[in-house]
């Protein structure tokens, strides 16, 4: 069965991948991957995505597909909203199993994929908490006691 | 695997998942055993037992003296030793923390725009292996008594640098069982210590970018070479040492010398950082050579082990469970490629 993982770029890479290696941890691990990202953080979504097939691979899966989808003016909200719905779409068609990661991006950004999420109802509506201590460092290395996945469709 | 000391939560994490939150770091030998316990707890909270206490160490290790005097004996470090390497990561304090607290607040700091001299801290051979610019607390930040910089006698780091390689595994082997064969051409007991100064001395010329001034080896001549810094730079050298005589030395020379005393004793139970717990195990693994946790095996040198391992503080896993072993390989996966890309 096919696993999706819906996402934003930012400009540090650790909150976009930490989230993913924490849900591969959950054993949600994807088979496709769809990034939101602009010009301004590109290096970083360039570095972030070859990041998350490392991931992806640690954790026993094969090299996930990954679509990056660049918008022009990251307040462009009807082109974040057709970036989810094409994902979201394409998601449903294969009968996936959706997550949608929220922890990274410009806080719009989540909001918009978080009421997505509850709109097309995906299996996991992820946020990843850390300890401010261990910002920036990668997940294997973060105490497990410091980072929390919190899955919001369980919240709700 | 081979793995930097800081990313030993690696370890942790993976030991956490399998439901091993509380483990015995254990030596090979059945004669020394169980060393400490760790809690693994909040990530800030960690509990560290020591239910063996030293006197137990050195009783154990006094009877593999007798079965094994020579080199294996050597090789085990000393109580003071044992002890000492507890202290450098951090759990355990100085035993005259405030007498050097009442020091560093009177000579540390100084005024520098109402012209008072800067403070460099210089350091006898004895206190480098130990992580001692950690100990004490001279890094800046909110601490008090901070120094404006570190002077670095080369005297020092010839006192540190000396070899006792294993050529002859067998003792260790049949002392302690086939782990040891990966003893083969690595440093053995002091010499392991001896490393440990050297990577602080580095670490404090290269990062700290000491000053560094060129002596002989000898109490004498690092003291004197310390001296002539101060007064041709007219600043204020406070000089550490575990030792009496080279403090008093020190002072004879008008320099400001502190001794630090080294605890006796260990506590029954203390807390600790997960990033303590990474310090603890790279310090109790590089000392003793080899310790043992649930399931993996952690070389503190093992065959081949090189210079660029020592530098970025390696240690070698060995995981005898091959589920475990996956798992750590993976996470280290993700870690070197994020490292590399934060590059």
């Amino acid at each position: 069965m096919e696993r999706v993982w819906i996402t934003n770029g930012s400009t540090s890479v650790a909150p976009v991948v930490n989230p993913l290696a924490a849900a591969c941890h959950d054993e949600f691990v994807p088979t496709d991957i769809y990034v939101l990202n602009n010009p301004v953080i590109a290096d970083v979504t360039d570095a972030a995505t070859s990041l998350m097939k490392t991931v992806v691979t640690a954790h026993g899966g094969s090299e996930p597909s990954i679509t990056v989808e660049t918008i022009a003016d990251e307040r462009d909200f009807q082109a974040i909203i057709e970036y989810l719905k094409t994902a979201l779409e394409a998601s449903t068609d294969a009968a996936a199993s959706v997550a949608i990661d929220v922890t990274p991006g410009r806080k719009f950004w989540s909001i918009i994929s978080f009421r997505a999420g509850f709109e097309y109802d995906v299996d996991h509506l992820y946020y990843t908490h850390v300890d401010g201590e261990y910002f920036g460092e990668s997940f294997p290395t973060i105490p497990r006691p410091a980072i929390e996945l919190i899955d919001f469709t369980e919240v709700f | 695997m081979r793995i930097k000391r800081e990313h030993l939560t690696i370890l942790l994490n993976r030991l956490a998942d399998r439901g091993d939150a509380r483990f015995a770091v254990e030596h090979p030998s059945d004669e020394l055993g169980e060393l400490l316990t760790v809690d693994l707890g909040g990530s800030d909270d960690a509990t560290i037992e020591f239910s063996s206490g030293v006197e137990k160490y050195a009783t154990a290790r006094e009877e593999i003296g007798r079965q094994y005097p020579e080199r294996v004996y050597e090789d085990l470090p000393a109580v003071d030793e044992y002890l000492k390497a507890i202290l450098a990561s951090g759990i355990v304090d100085i035993a005259n923390r405030d007498e050097v607290e009442t020091f560093l607040n009177r000579y540390g700091d100084p005024d520098l725009m109402a012209g008072h001299p800067p403070a460099f801290a210089g350091f006898d051979t004895n206190l480098m292996p130990w992580r001692i610019d950690r100990v004490l607390g001279l890094h800046g930040g909110d601490s008090v008594g901070d120094v404006n910089g570190f002077v670095l006698a080369t005297g020092v780091r010839d006192e540190l640098t000396w070899d006792d390689k294993c050529h002859d595994t067998d003792p260790f082997v049949e002392a302690f069982g086939p782990v040891y064969e990966e003893y083969w051409n690595q440093p053995l007991g002091s010499a392991r210590i001896g490393r440990l100064g050297l990577l602080t001395y580095r670490r404090i010329r290269d990062i700290e970018q000491a000053v560094e001034v060129q002596s002989e080896q000898g109490d004498e001549e690092i003291i004197a070479a310390y001296d002539e810094y101060d007064r041709d730079y007219r600043s204020d050298i406070l000089l550490f040492s575990n030792d009496r005589n080279f403090v008093e030395r020190a002072r004879a020379h008008r320099l400001l010398g502190q001794r630090v005393d080294f605890p006796d004793q260990l506590p029954d139970k203390t807390t600790a950082t997960w990033r303590d717990v990474e310090l603890l195990l790279y310090m109790l693994a590089i000392v003793f050579g080899v310790v043992e946790l649930p399931s993996v095996t952690v070389y503190g040198v093992w065959r081949g082990k090189d210079e660029l391992d020592w530098q970025h503080e390696r240690v070698e896993l060995d995981a005898r469970s091959p589920k475990l072993d996956e798992k750590l390989v993976g996470d280290l996966s993700i870690v070197e490629s994020y490292e590399e890309l934060k590059e």
